[in-house]
């Protein structure tokens, strides 16, 4: 625990944070074009069709990870979140920032992917059950955090606000999880996460947990080149805003 | 084009079709999108930081003339 937060005060310094990302950010986009490479080769020509839903069972392997990935997002800005609140770290501002498109983007992905499973297997694109409305909600939370981060100027100040919203949307996160569970849903229970072990053929899981993999390393790899690029971003508006002040001198 | 793909997808090959195509375009975008913002703002930051440079320097810079 010690070590997790002297890392974590290490990585507070924007230009060794850099410096990392930039030394990174090949070995996690070849790892991710290789996990994505694998998974939809198992997808496509590895697991068999469904004996109910066909072929349609292909949406599953970008439909699942997508919705993974925009639960983990918003698990992950809920922690950025903390750290700007709590510990003050320079950086969790920055990846909340970067966060909130890509976990928008995942759960807009999720939205379609469903809605074109939908019609197929329920005969609607779109239904108000409990899953599917937490999700959209989900996508409007995301929404909201990004033209938060966009109404207000200055970054920094705006990290306080984004982050108490943040916080706010956590729980929706459960009633996601357990919204199938909670009440009578047209969207199908929990079959892979959940106690009794995964309910579906390992011939099927294997794709969808690589596809997991891959949708998480890109997570990573999109996150670390977003977070350099808002470094640079803000020392660009230093420099301008010194620039500004020679002007005034 | 489309009888092959009912042909191996069976009658909902649309959806599927469909689905993979927003999957293609939603993480294409995403990505390059990321990669379009880094190059800019590496540009200008070496821009800035250039034009900072020479008006903090006696030097003269190479543009100036």
């Amino acid at each position: 625990m010690r070590n997790f937060f002297k890392t974590l005060q290490t990585l507070s310094n924007p230009t060794r944070f850099s410096a990392l990302a930039t030394k990174i950010v090949p070995w996690l986009a070849g790892a991710t074009a290789i996990f994505f490479g694998v998974g939809l080769y198992g997808a496509w020509f590895s697991a068999p069709s469904d004996y109910q839903q066909g072929e349609t069972i292909r949406i599953l392997y970008i439909h699942v990870p997508a919705a993974w990935s925009a639960l983990f997002i918003y698990a992950s800005m809920g922690m950025a979140a903390l750290g700007t609140l709590i510990w003050r770290h320079p950086l969790a501002d920055v990846v909340q920032q970067v966060l909130a498109p890509i976990g928008a983007a995942f759960t807009l992905l999720c939205l379609i992917t469903g809605a074109l499973w939908g019609k197929p297997m329920w005969g609607a694109y779109w239904v108000w059950d409990a899953r599917l409305t937490s999700v959209f909600i989900l996508f409007l939370m995301y929404c909201s955090l990004i033209a938060l981060w966009r109404v207000i100027d200055n970054p920094i100040m705006a990290a306080r606000p984004v982050s108490i919203l943040t916080l706010l949307g956590l729980v929706n996160l459960p009633i996601i999880k357990f919204s199938v569970d909670w009440w009578n849903t047209l969207h199908q229970p929990a079959s892979v996460l959940r106690l009794q072990g995964p309910a579906i053929h390992s011939s099927q899981l294997w794709p969808l947990l690589v596809m997991g993999a891959a949708f998480l390393l890109l997570t990573l790899t999109l996150q670390l080149i977003n977070i350099r690029t808002e470094l640079m971003q803000r020392r660009i508006r230093t420099l301008h805003l010194l620039q500004a002040q020679g002007d005034k001198a | 084009m489309i009888d092959f793909l009912m042909g191996a997808l069976g009658k909902h090959a649309i959806y599927i079709v469909l689905s993979y195509v927003s999957f293609v375009g939603i993480l294409g975008g995403l990505i390059l999108s990321s990669f379009i913002k880094m190059r800019q703002a590496k540009r200008i930051l070496n821009a800035l930081q250039t034009a900072h440079y020479f008006s903090q320097s006696s030097e003269k810079s190479p543009n100036a003339e």
